[in-house]
């Protein structure tokens, strides 16, 4: 087990081309971190160079104790499992999986057992002696796991590993990996663009874009007080509702100033801030609640579609005078709404958040 | 909370710097460097040596002075395209043109057949594995032997094919020459065709194969017959294919030597008026008459149209040879 | 309309059959000319008097001309051949299908050339540069084994490189990735995934080049002299010039120089079928 930082990592292809850019982060011993972001925003570069797939152009990066910039990859204590499984064809299971320790010639009793105890750790003791054609997508993800399992890392790698599995198996495999963290406590570090396994699997997350970081934060931090726009826009779904807007009073309670004329109240700290700056109002669907006309600070809003999804429902409207989208999330069949109703919906300050023109969020009011 | 850390105590830093230094991977290069170097050597070299070469005057006396042979210019040029006397040009513009009429014929025949064959196999039927690996074996055959065959199935008297054609099945009055004459044209274009097309095929074959089903059933559902499917979804995705291998096969007929060698008996063999191609005819009378100047000028003559050619081939083609279906 | 269709369906199958019986008929003559007397052929007489087939031209041909010799350097040539040239065109197909490096542009560009420009057309230079070597260093390269063998890997390299460089494209490169954490060196990553993945394309391409250099007259014709070092096709030849009407013998000759790549061909023609088509199609 060991813990991994990046000490001002960037990485170049040439001279104008920064995939990666003054990246500085620390995870602890043990911990499970999931880097998130859209394709092209350098999370796989990272992992890759923490893999020693990939050089490091600058800065240092230390596994545990060591420096590592320079060890090969087979020597770092880590171990990868790929998108696209990359299981050797002409190998069996049992010789994918024993594949490294033969490399370092450990002797043959010593594959078995760790091989064997891998296998049954996830469940695939029957295939050992069958070839990667044959098994399922679930089954090779298991064995992908299973040959990184047996190196025994100290850290686990995941390159957007449930990618390619359809949609109910990679909610099981998201509920095995959370249990297989659990059995062997390595630091994992996991990369994907699917915010919901990133939500549902990470101790910690690291959201980046651009080869920067945009946010780092548990799960609840970040989706409660996302640092910045990006962060906020790219976790939860539906995605948060996003306004533009003018800030049209600072005291006693920031106020803005919506296209549609609206005015809303947010819970948040704008002292840096002055009278008619721009800024972009958010609020999560699941916190905008209907009421009636007369409710403080009620907005007009016309129905134009509902998404019942079973559980909840997605009623998206449009405000007055400019077209703006309102998207809020109902628990259950929003009974008495239909197409085309006019509504009154309330967005409590509370749950309000303020970014200004930059895409920083305002701090919260304590 | 945000939670970026700098930290301030000093870590190991042993040789960072010598690390930061961008390795040269030697690997690729390693791996490449034999092919390379083997190319260098049996096409660069000659080809540098070559033009030196043309430019001197080397026959039987002179040989063994090599390079150091006397210096002429552009003489052996002169005595090739335009002095009557030079074996070399005597027999080259029969050469050249039967060698660009071949070549054309040649071509041609082979890409009609083989898209043929290919439409006609990429169908499904009983054996169709075994139709095409049958259809494979004319290629198969090399092609010395192809010349060393059809030179004896030509034969004016005995051959088969006149045989055929004149005592079965009374196609012709009487039974021509094929080997001499005229009819030597046909006696190489056709063996030439017959062993060329197999492998057009196939290569049509696996391109039929890529297009989409899907591109077949919209037509189909918009009412498009066969055939206009064919001229409008067939062919089109086939282009590039077809306009490569196009290419591929005028280069190679245009070097063709081993099936004329083969087929015109007595060794070194004279093929006649109709039946001379380029390489044939260069390397003859380069050897008999000892003309190494003057053949190196023509082999150079033919590089700088052939690189011309596939230099205006490419530009003309460019669009449709990179385009996928 | 269904009748119609299966009708057309019968027809084009027949065309089709038709047709690969047409396009064999030539070997089935070459063939069955093998198995003919020669006062028979030269009589004209191959097709009738009865099918008495003389298998002693087999037995003739070794005898009366050297074809051992011949055939015994033909394999030994384009064996070496096979194994030489497709052990450099892998690797130098390998560097090119995975890593971008200065010259990888040149590299292709120059494969491309030596097609449009190959060895073939500068005959002259090479035969005196084989000469010169002798004379100068004397370095025999002239009538040896490995003066042709190293002309034929050279010239059959370039184009086994395009149709391998297909092959290990479309290898997943994350299976070397893999290797590489499991503890492989890139070369050890090479032998131990690839070169096993990759095996049915090797095959197809060594394939292709044993053919390509049994099919070789031009320049072992030239360069070569004496039966010590003579290829099959050269014995042909100077059999037709020995024996201008010794067709009986000819035949048998011809089939017997088939064999071998027939039989190449049939052994590995899955793999081969295969690698050829989708190796064109990329171009």
């Amino acid at each position: 087990m060991a813990s991994v930082r990046f000490q001002n990592i960037s990485k170049r292809y040439n001279e104008h081309e920064s995939v990666i850019d003054d990246v500085s982060l620390h995870i602890d011993d043990g911990e499970f971190v999931v880097f998130v972001g859209p394709s092209g925003c350098g999370k796989s570069t990272m992992l890759r160079m923490i893999a020693g797939l990939e050089d490091i152009s600058d800065g240092e990066l230390h596994i545990g104790d060591r420096l590592a910039n320079d060890e090969p990859a087979s020597r770092r204590g880590i171990a990868m499992v790929f998108q696209n499984y990359a299981l050797y064809p002409h190998m069996t299971v049992a010789e994918n999986m024993g594949f490294a320790l033969r490399l370092a010639k450990t002797p043959k009793p010593e594959i078995t057992r760790r091989v064997e105890a891998a296998a049954d750790t996830l469940q695939i003791r029957p295939l050992l002696g069958r070839k990667p054609k044959e098994l399922s997508g679930g089954q090779r993800q298991r064995v992908a796991i299973g040959r990184a399992i047996v190196r025994d890392p100290q850290v686990f790698l995941f390159d957007e590993p449930l990618s390619n599995l359809d949609a109910a198996l990679r909610g099981d495999m998201r509920v095995e990996l959370s249990k297989l963290h659990h059995t062997l406590g390595t630091t994992m570090i996991y990369v994907t663009h699917d915010q919901v396994e990133a939500m549902t699997l990470a101790d910690r997350i690291v959201v980046f874009n651009g080869g920067k970081i945009q946010g780092i934060g548990t799960p609840g931090e970040l989706y409660d007080n996302p640092p910045s726009l990006f962060v906020a826009s790219f976790l939860g779904a539906p995605a948060m509702n996003l306004f533009d807007a003018h800030l049209s009073s600072i005291e006693p309670m920031p106020t803005s100033r919506l296209a549609s004329g609206a005015t809303i109240q947010a819970a948040v700290d704008a002292s840096k801030a002055a009278v008619g700056d721009k800024v972009t109002l958010g609020i999560r669907p699941e916190h905008v609640a209907f009421s009636t006309a007369d409710t403080l600070g009620a907005v007009l809003a016309r129905i134009t579609m509902i998404e019942y999804l079973g559980d909840s429902a997605v009623v998206h409207m449009e405000l007055p005078g400019g077209g703006q989208t309102l998207r809020a999330k109902t628990p259950g069949r929003p009974a008495d709404l239909g197409f085309g109703d006019t509504v009154h919906v309330v967005l409590p300050p509370e749950h309000c958040l303020l970014f200004d023109a930059g895409g920083q969020a305002f701090p919260r009011r304590p | 909370m945000t939670d970026i850390q700098h930290t301030t105590t000093p870590l190991r830093t042993t040789a960072p710097s010598k690390a930061r230094k961008r390795r040269f991977d030697s690997y690729p290069y390693l791996l490449l460097m034999p092919a390379v170097l083997m190319m260098l050597c049996v096409n660069l070299l000659p080809i540098l040596q070559g033009f030196w070469m043309s430019l001197l005057k080397l026959n039987q006396y002179t040989l063994h002075q090599y390079l150091d042979a006397p210096f002429v210019g552009l003489d052996n040029y002169r005595h090739v395209l335009m002095s009557p006397g030079s074996p070399i040009r005597a027999g080259l513009a029969g050469a050249l043109r039967n060698t660009v009429l071949y070549t054309l014929v040649v071509t041609i025949s082979s890409i009609v057949i083989g898209l043929g064959v290919a439409l006609l196999l990429n169908r499904d039927f009983p054996g169709k594995r075994l139709a095409r690996t049958a259809l494979m074996l004319p290629w198969v055959v090399p092609s010395y032997v192809v010349g060393t065959l059809w030179g004896f199935m030509w034969q004016k008297d005995t051959g088969i094919i006149n045989v055929v054609l004149v005592d079965w099945l009374h196609l012709l009055p009487s039974k021509p020459f094929w080997l001499l004459g005229p009819g030597t044209f046909w006696a190489i274009v056709i063996p030439t065709v017959w062993r060329g097309w197999p492998v057009l095929m196939l290569i049509f074959l696996a391109a039929l194969q890529s297009i989409p089903q899907d591109l077949y059933d919209a037509a189909a559902t918009d009412g498009a017959s066969k055939f206009r499917q064919f001229i409008h979804i067939t062919l089109p995705c086939l282009l590039p294919v077809i306009v490569i291998q196009f290419m591929f096969q005028i280069i190679d007929n245009i070097y063709s030597y081993n099936i004329v060698s083969m087929m015109f008996g007595n060794g070194a063999g004279h093929p006649g008026e109709w039946g001379d191609l380029l390489m044939p005819l260069l390397t003859r009378q380069s050897f008999n008459y000892w003309l190494f100047g003057q053949g190196s000028a023509v082999s150079f003559v033919i590089m700088a149209l052939m690189l011309m050619f596939v230099g205006m081939w490419m530009t003309a083609f460019k669009r449709r040879m990179t385009s996928d279906a | 309309m269904r009748r119609r269709d299966h009708l057309n369906h019968q027809l084009l199958n027949i065309l089709t059959w038709a047709i690969v019986v047409v396009s064999l008929l030539p070997i089935a003559w070459m063939v069955l000319s093998s198995l003919r007397s020669y006062g028979d052929i030269v009589g004209g007489k191959q097709l009738d008097g009865g099918f008495s087939l003389r298998w002693q031209n087999y037995v003739d041909m070794w005898t009366q001309v050297d074809f051992l010799s011949y055939f015994g350097n033909s394999l030994f040539i384009c064996g070496a051949t096979t194994l030489l040239a497709t052990l450099a065109s892998a690797c130098a197909a390998y560097a090119l299908a995975r890593y971008r490096f200065r010259g990888s542009d040149a590299a292709t560009l120059g494969i491309t050339v030596t097609q449009v420009v190959p060895g073939m057309l500068f005959f002259l230079p090479l035969y005196m540069l084989y000469q010169h070597l002798h004379q100068q260093y004397g370095l025999r390269m002239l009538n040896t084994y490995h003066g042709l063998i190293f002309l034929y890997v050279a010239l059959f390299t370039p184009a086994s490189i395009w149709i391998m460089r297909g092959f290990f494209v479309s290898i997943p490169r994350e299976l070397e990735d893999a290797a590489i954490i499991d503890g492989c060196s890139r070369l050890g990553a090479f032998v131990r995934i690839i070169l096993p993945i990759s095996a049915p394309g090797i095959i197809a391409t060594a394939t292709f080049i044993f053919l390509l250099a049994w099919d070789e007259l031009f320049f072992a014709w030239i360069l070569t002299d004496s039966p010590s070092v003579q290829t099959v096709p050269v014995g042909i030849r100077l059999f037709i010039g020995q024996f201008e009407h010794r067709y009986d013998l000819l035949m048998a000759a011809a089939t017997v120089s088939t064999l071998p790549v027939l039989a190449a061909f049939f052994v590995t023609q899955r793999y081969f079928i295969k690698g050829l088509a989708a190796g064109a199609v990329k171009g």
